[in-house]
């Protein structure tokens, strides 16, 4: 017990130390503001202006189109084109009308008896998704209103028929109903199985790596001969668990002192909850008032010390499951393939994760959150939905018990993988190298 | 009773034996050399006794109880296959090595002082492994393998990347560490170091114990009845029958010219051949000429052996599988 200790101690001590932890840690809250601003900027970048030139022998169309968001419409004269079909006699102008790249040509034909129309786009580069969506929704709409009119139905009419329900959910208890607010849950999960996911790719691959230079450096034979191989990995999952907590809260210090320190200066839209990556400030005041309601009513004394749980289960369970991987290999090249059995569950529950948050408390909910190697996320979702104690208890323990097994099977294949190769396997022989004292 | 016992280990791996009823005994205090040919099997039992490895069959003892993992704090280990992290200061790898061991972090560090002050190495505390040179390290290492004040030492090549000064310190350290009571088991293909240390030597060869026994004792079996004879001035005339020729001799020039014989000959002849000598000259010197290791260990192994890093094909167990090859 004690060696589990020693081996965490020196884990934790000398990461801290090293000077990737201490660039990271600093790092850190920069590069996740810049994976906020970036989609942000990009999305900025993305709107360089194209000019069409809307050619519309009709008249009714042309004034559908809205300059927006770097698309620039232009009409072109009458007669600058032929109206029906184009002709050779036309390719001069258009030659000319498509010399600037950045410039399209939209030739519509007069709408026919039925309020059909032909549209035809041309430029220089194929049009982009953006382009021809915006150009089809407003020409969309502008039909959709000119065969209303034709009907003699007024738009204004049409508009006012529309309705839209928003539909409040409740839990029925036997005190009474409580509000539920199954898109806060949604996103709370979601949230939650993210981080998660960072974590377990993030620190488990370094429970690997560290394992893989133990044994490149061939140091195993001394902690071998000293250490019980669960101690050895006992210890090195709980060291790096808490480096990867440390680092956490390092991250949430600085990123709070970071978005302070931009809100104080003024730059930022919101106030010291900006550190809350991305969902408050940006709703309007209001808004923001009834998210903060909302998220106070959240059942957070049982979520909170649940997820706590979901998480460091995970992270041990799956940083196990890599620190066999790292036994088992030479080199860190050699650990992709046999990196894709235990990424996949994970991508799995990832993925399942949005199917249970449409029915938290199905087959497929229920299922994936007893399988320990789905647990950690599913559970974690299901969490804000409510989950029966009964099937909390029983994932819980099935949880501890798959983990404390594979980090005995870790160190087993450790002490095998390192110095038993060429060893015939036969299931005598691996059933006398598990119970090895 | 013998201090490390082994009691007839067998070890098999995929496609060859690594060892085969291996017994032998080290008493307190020893220092027991483990010799044999590359591949012998020397390295698997190093790590059977550290228990590393476990045997197929057979069993180890430790001062009379069957080695566990309690002999952790009783061993002191220094492997062939010399590995430090390489980004862990000096001081802290030593003082968590010993911790594993089961010194407390007081005892550790003071241990660690001691140590690397009689290994002259008190400036590199603060050095990471990767700054060091090979024979550095291996000091390092040597420190980690003696911190604990171990009852049993094992030592694989110890000498090996050390030069002259360090190999005197640390031959220093180990006939030190033996008259305090350390038993010592060192791996090694250095004749001289089991010339010059050793009370015991055993020699594996082909997975099996070819010979073991006391130092002198060896010698003595290997002996080939030869002795060598300085006697002062030009030759004197070969002994009358049945007494052997030399089967060489060489005379150093004049003036105090010394002749030097040597004679194949059983014990018995030779009062004679004393005899014969002071009679007809003057005996300047007179020795039984004991084999060296390295003439046992070639006669023992067999040259055919030599240089065949190898030897798994010689003992390979009959299978249909595909033979492997293996780093």
């Amino acid at each position: 017990m004690n060696k589990i200790f020693i081996v965490a101690g020196r884990e934790f001590f000398t990461r801290i130390q090293s000077r990737t932890f201490i660039v990271m840690s600093i790092l850190g809250p920069l590069l996740f503001g810049l994976f906020v601003l970036v989609p942000v900027l990009m999305a900025k970048w993305n709107n360089d202006s194209t000019t069409v030139w809307v050619h519309d022998p009709s008249g009714q169309l042309s004034d559908a189109f809205q300059d927006q968001n770097g698309l620039k419409f232009q009409v072109l004269p009458q007669g600058t084109l032929s109206n029906g079909v184009l002709v050779p006699a036309d390719s001069a102008n258009i030659r000319e009308l498509l010399e600037d790249q950045d410039a399209g040509l939209l030739h519509l034909q007069a709408p026919d008896s039925n309020l059909n129309v032909e549209a035809r786009y041309y430029s220089a580069q194929a049009a982009g998704l953006k382009i021809t969506e915006r150009i089809q929704s407003a020409l969309n709409d502008r039909l959709y209103r000119l065969r209303m009119e034709r009907q003699g139905l007024d738009p204004k009419v049409i508009e006012s028929l529309r309705a839209e329900v928003q539909l409040q959910t409740s839990v029925w208890t036997d005190q009474g109903s409580e509000d539920s607010h199954t898109e806060t849950a949604m996103l709370l999960g979601f949230g939650a199985a993210l981080l998660m996911y960072m974590f377990i790719f993030m620190y488990g691959s370094m429970v690997m790596r560290g394992v893989i230079e133990e044994k490149a450096s061939r140091v195993m034979e001394l902690l071998v001969s000293t250490t019980k191989p669960f101690e050895l990995m006992m210890g090195k999952i709980l060291g790096i668990a808490s480096v990867g907590l440390f680092q956490f809260v390092l991250w949430l210090l600085l990123g709070t002192a970071i978005s302070t320190a931009i809100g104080a200066m003024g730059l930022g839209s919101g106030p010291g909850t900006a550190s809350v990556p991305g969902t408050v400030n940006s709703l309007p005041a209001d808004a923001q008032a009834d998210w903060m309601q909302i998220l106070g009513q959240m059942p957070w004394e049982t979520i909170i010390p649940f997820f706590l749980f979901y998480f460091l289960g995970g992270y041990f369970l799956y940083a196990a499951l890599f620190a066999a991987v790292g036994s088992a290999v030479d080199s860190e090249g050699d650990s992709q393939q046999l990196m894709l059995p235990i990424s996949l569950p994970i991508i799995l529950s990832f993925v399942a994760s949005q199917f249970v948050m449409q029915n938290p408390h199905g087959s497929l909910a229920f299922w994936m959150s007893m399988i320990p190697l789905t647990s950690p996320v599913v559970m974690v979702v299901r969490l804000p939905f409510g989950v029966p104690g009964w099937e909390l208890a029983l994932s819980m323990f099935l949880l501890v018990a798959a983990f404390v097994l594979a980090v005995w099977l870790a160190g087993r294949i450790f002490r095998i993988g390192v110095l038993m190769y060429g060893q015939k396997v036969s299931f005598n022989l691996l059933r006398k190298w598990l119970f090895y004292r | 009773m013998a201090f490390l016992d082994i009691r007839s280990v067998s070890k098999s791996y995929r496609n060859h034996r690594a060892l085969l009823d291996v017994s032998m005994q080290v008493p307190k205090g020893g220092i027991m050399g483990l010799l044999g040919p590359n591949g012998a099997g020397k390295t698997t039992l190093i790590r059977m006794i550290n228990r590393i490895t476990a045997p197929d069959s057979g069993s180890i003892w430790l001062d009379g109880r069957e080695l566990g993992p309690e002999h952790a704090r009783r061993i002191g280990y220094l492997p062939e296959e010399r590995g430090l992290y390489k980004k862990m200061k000096i001081g802290e790898q030593l003082l968590y090595l010993a911790r594993l061991r089961g010194l407390d972090s007081g005892q550790a560090l003071q241990a660690a002082k001691h140590w690397m002050t009689r290994l002259e190495m008190q400036s590199w505390w603060n050095k990471k492994a990767e700054e060091l040179s090979k024979g550095m390290q291996q000091k390092v290492q040597l420190v980690a393998a003696l911190m604990h004040d171990p009852d049993l030492l094992i030592l694989d090549e110890p000498f090996s990347g050390f030069d002259p000064v360090n190999a005197r310190l640390l031959k220093n350290i180990l006939l030190e560490r033996r008259a305090a009571g350390t038993t010592l088991l060192i791996s090694t293909h250095r004749m001289e170091t089991v010339e010059d240390l050793c009370t015991h030597v055993v020699l594996i060869h082909r997975a099996g114990v070819v010979l073991s026994g006391e130092t002198e004792a060896v010698r003595r079996q290997y002996s080939k009845n030869r002795v060598e004879i300085h006697c002062a001035g030009a030759p004197a005339s070969p002994p009358p029958a049945p007494l052997p020729a030399p089967s060489s001799t060489t005379t150093t020039s004049e003036p105090n010219a010394i002749t030097r014989m040597v004679f194949e000959a059983e014990p018995q002849h030779w009062p004679a051949l004393i005899d014969h000598y002071n009679r007809n000259s003057h005996i300047l010197h007179f020795s039984e000429k004991l084999p060296s290791f390295q003439d046992i260990f070639i006669q023992a192994v067999g040259t055919d052996n030599l240089g065949d890093a190898d030897n798994s094909a010689t003992n390979a167990i009959p299978s249909a599988n595909t033979t492997h090859i293996f780093r």
